[in-house]
C-alpha cells in the first residue's frame, strides 16, 4: 500500500473528528458516518496533491456531501425517511440531552438531502451563502431557497434552546 | 454534550472543541468560515446553529483511519481496473475486443497461445506482463463434479483458486495491483492482444473468435468496494440470470449470468464477483459456471505458470 504524504495524515488527523461528526449529521449513524468519512477521504487521497495546495477541507466537504447525496440517491444506506419525528423531549432523566440530540438529528434527517446538506454547512460547519453553494455546486440563489425551505421544515420539530440549557444546568454539564 | 450556561457557542463558555474550529492549515485565506453566523442570523438560526452543536456527537475516529482510508483507495482504484477489465462481458471491454475481432479473427495460430506457448514477448518495458492460470496439476475432485476438472490458481488475484473443467482455457490479466487482476475462463482457446499495455483496459483478452455454441466466457474479480462487498458478505447464492448486454450478445452470446461468492468474512470482507457471457448453454455447462463459483476458494499456496493455458 502506497504511504500517505505526511501532509495527508496530519489533515486526517486534525479533521477528522470534525468531519465525522458532519458525516453523522448527514447520515444520522456512527457506522454510516464513518463509512461515509472513509469514502470521502479515499476519493480525496489519490488527488491530495493538486488539491491540497487550495482549501483541501473544502474539497472534503465537497465530497462528502455529495457522496452522502449519491448513496441517497442508491439508498445503500437503507437509511428510511422519518415520517413521524420522535416527539418533542421532556426533560426528566438525566439522559435528555442525548434524546434532545436524537430529536434534532432526526428532524435533520428528515429533510430531503440537499437541504440537509445545506443546514449542515450553513449552521454546523458555520459556511457562507457562497462557500455553501460551492461546496454544493449550486449557486447562491439555490442556498437561501433550500436553506429558507430547510428552516420551515424545522419549524416546531425541534427543541427549544433554553430547555437544553436548562437540562444541561441541572445535569451540571 | 457540553455547554451549561446559555452562552452562544461560538462567543461563550458553551465550548466545542475550538480546536477543531482552527482550519488555518487546511483552508485558504479569507474563505470557507468566514461568512458562516453574522448578526444577520435571525434567532432561529442561531438556535439551529447551537442544536447542531449539540446534537453532534463527538465521535472518536478509528485510530486506523488512515490505514483504511488507503485500503480504500487502493481497493477502489483495483476494482475500477477489474471492471474495466471485467467488462469484457459487461462494459468497455468485450466492445473494444469486439473491434479489435477482425484482426484476432484471422489472426495466425501464434496470436493464439496454446498450452505449451508463453505469453508474447513485451514489446516495451510498459508492457503487460501477462500471465496465466497454471497448467492442470491434477484431475481435480472429478467425483464431486461429475466430470474431470483441475484447480487453476490466480495467485496474483487474492489467491483464489477454481476449479474448471478439462479442456477449458484460463487466462490472468495482471494488474499492476494484484488485486485488481481479472482472471478468464474460456471453454474456448482465449487470445491476448500482444500489443496492449497496461494503460489499455481493452488490451487484455477475448475469446478469438465469437462464442460458439454452448461456448462460455467467464471473467472473475474481486470487489473491492468495502461498502459493497460487505452488503454481499455471506453471499452464496447461485449465479443468477443477468441482463445480456450488448457486449455479451455481441460475442454471440444467449445468456449472462452474474453471481458473487464471499471467501473471506472479515479482514476485509473479500467477495468474488463471477460474470459469464454463454451462447447457447447446455446443462452441462450452465452446471460447470455454478460450480466454478462454488468452487472459488483461497489460499495462499495457488501455483502460478506463464501463459495461457489449456488444460
Amino acid at each position: 500500500m502506497r504511504d500517505a504524504t505526511p501532509d495527508f495524515e496530519e489533515f486526517v488527523a486534525a479533521r477528522s473528528p470534525r468531519l465525522l461528526r458532519m458525516a453523522w449529521l448527514l447520515t444520522g449513524d456512527p457506522h454510516l458516518a464513518e463509512d461515509l468519512l472513509q469514502t470521502a477521504l479515499a476519493k480525496v487521497w489519490p488527488r491530495w496533491e493538486k488539491i491540497s495546495i487550495d482549501r483541501p477541507e473544502a474539497y472534503v466537504r465537497r465530497v462528502l456531501v455529495n457522496s452522502h447525496v449519491s448513496w441517497w440517491r442508491r439508498r445503500w444506506h437503507g437509511e428510511l425517511p422519518h415520517g413521524e419525528l420522535p416527539e418533542s423531549p421532556v426533560h426528566t432523566d438525566p439522559f435528555e440531552d442525548v434524546v434532545v440530540g436524537q430529536v434534532v438529528a432526526a428532524a435533520v434527517r428528515a429533510l430531503p438531502p440537499r437541504q440537509r446538506a445545506v443546514v449542515v454547512l450553513r449552521y454546523f460547519e458555520d459556511l457562507s451563502v457562497e462557500d455553501t453553494a460551492e461546496a454544493l455546486g449550486c449557486n447562491p440563489g439555490t442556498v437561501k431557497s433550500q436553506t429558507h425551505r430547510a428552516l420551515q421544515a424545522l419549524r416546531g420539530k425541534l427543541p427549544s434552546r433554553e430547555l437544553m440549557l436548562d437540562g444541561g444546568r441541572r445535569d451540571g454539564i | 454534550m457540553t455547554g451549561s450556561d446559555g452562552t452562544h457557542p461560538e462567543s461563550g463558555p458553551l465550548e466545542f472543541d475550538r480546536s477543531e474550529f482552527d482550519r488555518s492549515g487546511f483552508e485558504r485565506p479569507g474563505s470557507g468560515r468566514s461568512g458562516g453566523s453574522s448578526a444577520a442570523d435571525t434567532e432561529e438560526e442561531q438556535e439551529l446553529r447551537y442544536l447542531l452543536r449539540q446534537a453532534a456527537p463527538h465521535l472518536p475516529p478509528p485510530a486506523d483511519l488512515l490505514d483504511r482510508v488507503l485500503e480504500r483507495a487502493a481497493r477502489t482504484r483495483r476494482r475500477r481496473r477489474t471492471a474495466g477489465l471485467a467488462a469484457g462481458l459487461t462494459t468497455g471491454l468485450v466492445a473494444a475486443a469486439l473491434a479489435a475481432a477482425p484482426a484476432i479473427a484471422p489472426a495466425p495460430p501464434a496470436g493464439v497461445i496454446r498450452p505449451a506457448a508463453t505469453p508474447p514477448a513485451p514489446t516495451a518495458a510498459a508492457s503487460p506482463t501477462v500471465t496465466a492460470s497454471p497448467a492442470p496439476t491434477s484431475a481435480g475432485p472429478g467425483g464431486a463434479f461429475g466430470y474431470p476438472v483441475r484447480p487453476v490458481g490466480f495467485p496474483e488475484l487474492g489467491g483464489l483458486v477454481v476449479y474448471v473443467p478439462i479442456g477449458w482455457s484460463t487466462l490472468l490479466v495482471p494488474a499492476a495491483d494484484p488485486r485488481r487482476s481479472t482472471g478468464y475462463l474460456a471453454s474456448q482457446p482465449l487470445t491476448v492482444r500482444p500489443s496492449c499495455t497496461a494503460k489499455q483496459s481493452a488490451c487484455a483478452t477475448a475469446p478469438a473468435d465469437e462464442l460458439g455454441e454452448d461456448g462460455a466466457l467467464i471473467a472473475i474479480g474481486l470487489i473491492d468496494d468495502q461498502t459493497l462487498a460487505a452488503k454481499l458478505s455471506g453471499t452464496s447464492e447461485p449465479a443468477a440470470e443477468a441482463g445480456l448486454d450488448k457486449d455479451c450478445f455481441g460475442l454471440g452470446g444467449t445468456l449472462a449470468l452474474l453471481g458473487h461468492r464471499t471467501v473471506a468474512e472479515a479482514d476485509p470482507v473479500t467477495v468474488v464477483e463471477l460474470k459469464a457471457c454463454l451462447n447457447k448453454p447446455s446443462e452441462r455447462t450452465l452446471q460447470s459456471v455454478q460450480q466454478i463459483l462454488s468452487s472459488v476458494r483461497v489460499t495462499g499456496n495457488a501455483p502460478a505458470a506463464p501463459g495461457s493455458r489449456r488444460g
